[in-house]
């Protein structure tokens, strides 16, 4: 008894001990508050921390504790999650996964160890307030004693770096654009590859096949940005280093939904870490950071009086940020062309099987080792044209230089290794998952395995236990897959050596290893880290062992209101004031269903009022298909124009008729819309319709025909995102020339 | 009928100039430092300058310097001398990228004194190169008197001049003279041969001047005239090594110049540093 309880108060003692020697709480407060910037050209709101976008840089040593006190003076909840950070589960900062939300007024206090070093950072999680500023820089430094601090790498002078963007377009407008299929950010960017411009690029043949295979205009970001920032600032100058000094950069890409290529007009990039852990220096010309990765790199000012402009492009080239280091003069990076979009649409044709599956053609991509978009820069292509040129006129001058661009490197996966081992645990038992990545654009849904997160469960697993998880990409875009909680092994190729990340990019047809312990309890979130992907449903969560967290009293009704937020329903609306009478649709939808209006109604009772109703589900990863159920509602007194019989020579003499339906609504080649439905009166009904054919840059054309003997053709100019002119002919209520609105 | 003209001119001048004023609103007037050439140089500057009700701007080759009028509420002179450097030509604020630099036709590649000094264990291995083309060709002077021994020293001429040294053009013209009177005949062909006896006089008369002239600009005008004339013997009697002829365009006010070198690179001799890349290769004798 009495040795008990000596041992315990030994105990007490060592760990009394502990806490003196290594034990600092490190307090910071953050003030959120709304704001007001102008970094598109006009005034928006914005949410700050303490005043500042991006939110204040957090600076700990590995060892610490983190306090971090945030007080929500905003008008709505919010939450903080503390990104690639090592933490107990109820600090991860997920509203309704790992938290309640902070409500407006309140404070809360984030707490957790600091139990490793790096660079990561920090951002809302709760709907789309990351992208209006909710972003910060978070530094853990290494210790001094640490065995693995690097001479010339952690001792030398760092600046934290964040990138993001700016929309002047509200993020809520920008998810429901991205569903309703508007596409104003393609005229804003220029990439509507509309006919006409096929047709000018000699590309006919090529959109006509895209169509045919039942895709949109294909291009590698959805969301239009007014601007791109480093650290809040389209450009800003770190005057305070001068010629010969070497700076590392904590790069972290706060962005919503933009990868950015690096580019540094003062020579080479020394990559010395990814995703907060070291890796073997790797010297590169340039590299691609995924939304949400962080890189650390070093950069030399090589020449006297000379500021070297580091660039960070979006990956559509619609714009850059620049930070310029050094002291004066400044030197510019050759700015990355505009991408050939036409080119990549070829490309895509090709990758793209008729049921919308990916086919790589034996190609076995990983790693982003491959980079398909490459055939759309014009920086790549216009290299391989000239050196066969050269070939031809054997100027050894010119291929020299040629040699020299050959020579330009570009990071991937590959080529990070850590700089110790990586290897797991040989004796803990290993679960393998594999997951399929999918989507479709036309409709912007997002999932994996076909199944938003709404449609499943939390993914049971043992604590302890390895997962090794192999991600295969069958959609059209990249997603950066980010895992909460812990780092994963990349399996790349090195071995032991595999490096340790917390976001994998995976390009589309791509086919990557990760695998970690599970060792941490608790809800743990992986999903795709562009936000309108997550908020669309690809998202995912890991039920490590068997986590009582105290501040979700009912888990499962939590759970059920984050399935809800990831799939919710969008509104979109459309009518033409037309001379001829109105012409127009709502709709109500999310990732399965559809409830939709469709009226057109005229000035008077010849020409007719109708309305008609359905409600559908989307079939298939690509939904092209649309059971419905439907309810018509009609009137008018008919005129002259009567054509009462139908094709199949079924008559309909109610002027005045009600009638509900059955019918199936299949998307075909060329994006025609093949309708059939079948009234209660045993009427039948099968139609065509194609809308928003892109015929130029704002232009857009369509029609429809259907066995009714009815037909319709229409041309719409598109002046703003929610407005155009039309002008149509429909052979029940004749020409018409109008106003088309849509929300 | 002269009155008239005048008078037009007048109006056409007076309305050209309240046009520019006209489209910029708030104007701002600043002078900046902003390098180039030529003409060529002066419509690309310009053209990335301007921008519509923005921005109005005249470069002067002669000052290096560009005065812009802009609208200071629309933009700032920041803007516009960037869009100057991206198109290629270094200013007081910005310098072009290296790579739209060297994309600038020859005649434009203007000498980037804007440019930082590079410190240390940067560049090495440019100067290297140079050595090593130096050590080549005086390896190969112990050999016979032939053309090629001729053309030996026409070359280290030709760089003397590049390097706009007249000492050094005057010491190569000696040895080149040297050459031509110890060149063997029997080893030219017959139409080399011949070719060499119609030229052999003007060569020397050429060479001659080279060394009795005291200043750089005038051993160039002769260098003009002996390099036409050892080309048609490049012709008729190839050497080891392919030679480029190459051309300076804007030589004596426009009339142009010539010259033979081993490297497909430009390096004019007839300006030396102020327009050292400016040419192009005429023909590639083989």
């Amino acid at each position: 008894m009495l040795l008990k309880k000596i041992n315990i108060t030994l105990l007490l003692l060592l760990c009394l001990l502990g806490t003196v020697q290594a034990q600092r709480t490190v307090t910071y407060h953050l003030y959120l508050q709304d704001t007001v910037v102008t970094y598109g050209g006009i005034k928006k709101r914005a949410i700050a921390a303490n005043g500042q976008i991006p939110l204040p840089t957090l600076t700990f040593t590995e060892g610490d504790t983190a306090e971090i006190i945030v007080h929500n003076q905003l008008k709505e909840s919010s939450s903080l999650h503390w990104h690639g950070v090592w933490l107990p589960n109820r600090e991860d900062g997920v509203p309704f996964l790992t938290q309640m939300p902070i409500p407006p007024g309140t404070t809360y206090t984030y707490r957790f160890p600091i139990i490793q070093n790096g660079t990561y950072w920090y951002h809302s999680h709760s709907g789309l307030q990351e992208q209006i500023g909710m972003y910060g820089s978070m530094v853990f430094n290494k210790r001094k004693d640490d065995p693995t601090f690097r001479k010339g790498v952690d001792d030398i002078p760092s600046v934290s770096v964040m990138l993001s963007e700016w929309t002047n377009t509200k993020p809520e407008v920008v998810q429901r654009m991205l569903h309703t299929g508007n596409d104003w950010p393609g005229i804003k960017k220029n990439t509507v590859q509309s006919y006409v411009e096929a047709l000018k690029e000699g590309h006919l043949k090529t959109k006509v096949t895209n169509e045919w295979k039942r895709m949109e205009a294909m291009d590698v970001s959805d969301v239009y940005y007014e601007s791109f920032l480093i650290n809040g600032q389209r450009s800003s100058q770190l005057a305070q280093f001068k010629a010969g000094d070497r700076v590392r950069l904590r790069v972290a890409n706060g962005g919503a939904s933009s990868y950015f290529w690096l580019t540094y007009a003062g020579g080479k990039i020394t990559v010395v870490a990814n995703d907060g852990n070291d890796v073997q220096p790797v010297e590169v010309d340039r590299l691609i950071i995924g939304v949400s990765e962080t890189y650390d790199i070093i950069v030399t000012i090589p020449a006297e009086n000379t500021s070297y402009e580091l660039s960070a492009t979006a990956e559509d080239r619609s714009g850059a940020a620049s930070l310029f280091i050094g002291e004066g003069i400044r030197q510019l990076n050759t700015p990355l062309p505009r991408l050939r979009y036409f080119e990549g649409m070829k490309m895509m044709n090709d990758m793209m099987k008729m049921n919308g599956d990916m086919h790589d053609m034996g190609m076995q991509m990983s790693l982003q080792k491959m980079d398909m978009n490459a055939v759309m820069y014009p920086e790549m292509t216009g290299q391989q044209h000239e050196m066969q040129s050269s070939s031809d006129h054997s100027g050894h001058q010119e291929q020299n230089k040629h040699g020299n661009n050959m020579e330009k490197v570009t990071l991937n996966y590959a080529m990070l290794k850590a700089t110790e081992k990586t290897t797991l645990d040989a004796n803990a038992p290993i679960r393998e998952l594999r997951f399929e990545l999918t989507g479709n654009m036309n409709r912007y849904v997002w999932s994996m395995d076909n199944r938003v997160m709404s449609e499943t469960d939390k993914i049971p697993v043992k604590k302890g236990e390895i997962l090794r998880i192999t991600l295969y990409n069958n959609s059209m875009m990249r997603h950066p897959m980010h895992l909460h909680g812990f780092d994963f092994r990349l399996i790349n190729g090195q071995g032991d050596y595999a490096p340790m990340k917390n976001v994998m990019d995976i390009m589309p047809m791509e086919t990557n290893v990760i695998e970690f312990e599970a060792n941490r309890e608790g809800d743990w979130f992986f999903h795709c880290h562009i936000l309108y992907h997550m908020m669309a449903g690809m998202n995912r969560v890991f039920e490590v062992g068997n986590y009582n967290n105290p501040l979700l009293p009912d888990k499962e009704k939590a759970y059920k209101v984050l399935q809800k937020e990831s799939n919710m329903i969008h509104f979109m609306a459309q009518n033409d004031f037309a001379t001829n009478g109105n012409d127009g649709e709502a709709m109500l939808q999310n990732a399965r269903w559809s409830l939709g209006t469709e009226w057109r109604l005229g000035y008077n009772d010849m020409h007719g009022y109708e309305v008609e109703t359905h409600l559908g589900r989307y079939i298939g990863k690509m939904q092209w298909l649309m059971p419905f159920v439907g309810f018509d509602w009609r009137y008018r007194r008919m005129g002259e124009d009567e054509h009462e019989k139908n094709m199949f020579g079924q008559v309909n003499k109610k002027d005045n008729r009600s009638a509900i339906s059955l019918g199936v609504m299949y998307t075909l080649p060329l994006l025609i819309n093949f309708q059939a439905e079948v009234y209660h009166d045993g009427i039948a009904r099968l139609s065509l319709m194609r809308e928003d054919i892109p015929l130029s840059r704002r232009l857009r054309g369509g029609f429809m025909v259907n066995t009714d003997k009815e037909y319709m053709v229409d041309l719409r100019y598109i002046l703003h995102k929610n407005l155009g002119i039309r002008t149509h002919y429909d052979s029940d209520m004749g020409f018409g020339v109008g106003v088309a609105v849509n929300y | 009928m002269k009155t008239i003209i005048f008078w037009i001119s007048i109006w056409s001048i007076l309305f050209t100039t309240t046009d520019i004023y006209a489209q910029v609103k708030n104007a701002k007037t600043e002078t900046f430092h902003v390098n180039g050439n030529c003409d060529m140089c002066k419509a690309t500057i310009e053209k990335a300058g301007n921008k519509k009700k923005e921005a109005q701007l005249i470069w002067d080759s002669a000052s290096q310097s560009a005065k812009i009028v802009y609208d200071a509420e629309k933009t700032n002179s920041d803007a516009i001398l960037k869009r100057i450097a991206l198109a290629g030509y270094d200013n007081e604020k910005y310098l072009a990228p290296d790579e739209t630099y060297t994309q600038l036709h020859g005649c434009c590649q203007y000498e980037r004194t804007l440019k930082g000094k590079e410190v240390a264990a940067v560049s090495s291995n440019h100067t290297h190169k140079q050595e090593h083309q130096h050590h080549s060709s005086d390896k190969t002077k112990t050999e016979s008197h032939t053309f090629q021994t001729v053309m030996e020293t026409y070359f280290p001429l030709k760089d003397a001049l590049v390097n706009s040294d007249s000492k050094a053009a005057t010491l190569q013209a000696k040895s080149l003279l040297q050459a031509i009177e110890s060149l063997k005949m029997e080893t030219l062909s017959n139409n080399a041969h011949q070719i060499w006896m119609d030229q052999v006089k003007e060569i020397t008369t050429s060479a001659n001047n080279i060394v009795n002239s005291s200043n750089i600009t005038d051993q160039r005008k002769h260098f003009a005239a002996l390099s036409t004339k050892l080309y048609l013997m490049v012709k008729a009697s190839p050497l080891k090594s392919p030679i480029y002829y190459q051309n300076c365009p804007m030589f004596e006010n426009g009339k142009g110049a010539n010259w033979l070198s081993l490297n497909e690179e430009i390096k004019n001799p007839f300006y030396g540093s102020k327009m050292m890349t400016c040419g192009s290769v005429k023909e590639k004798i083989n």
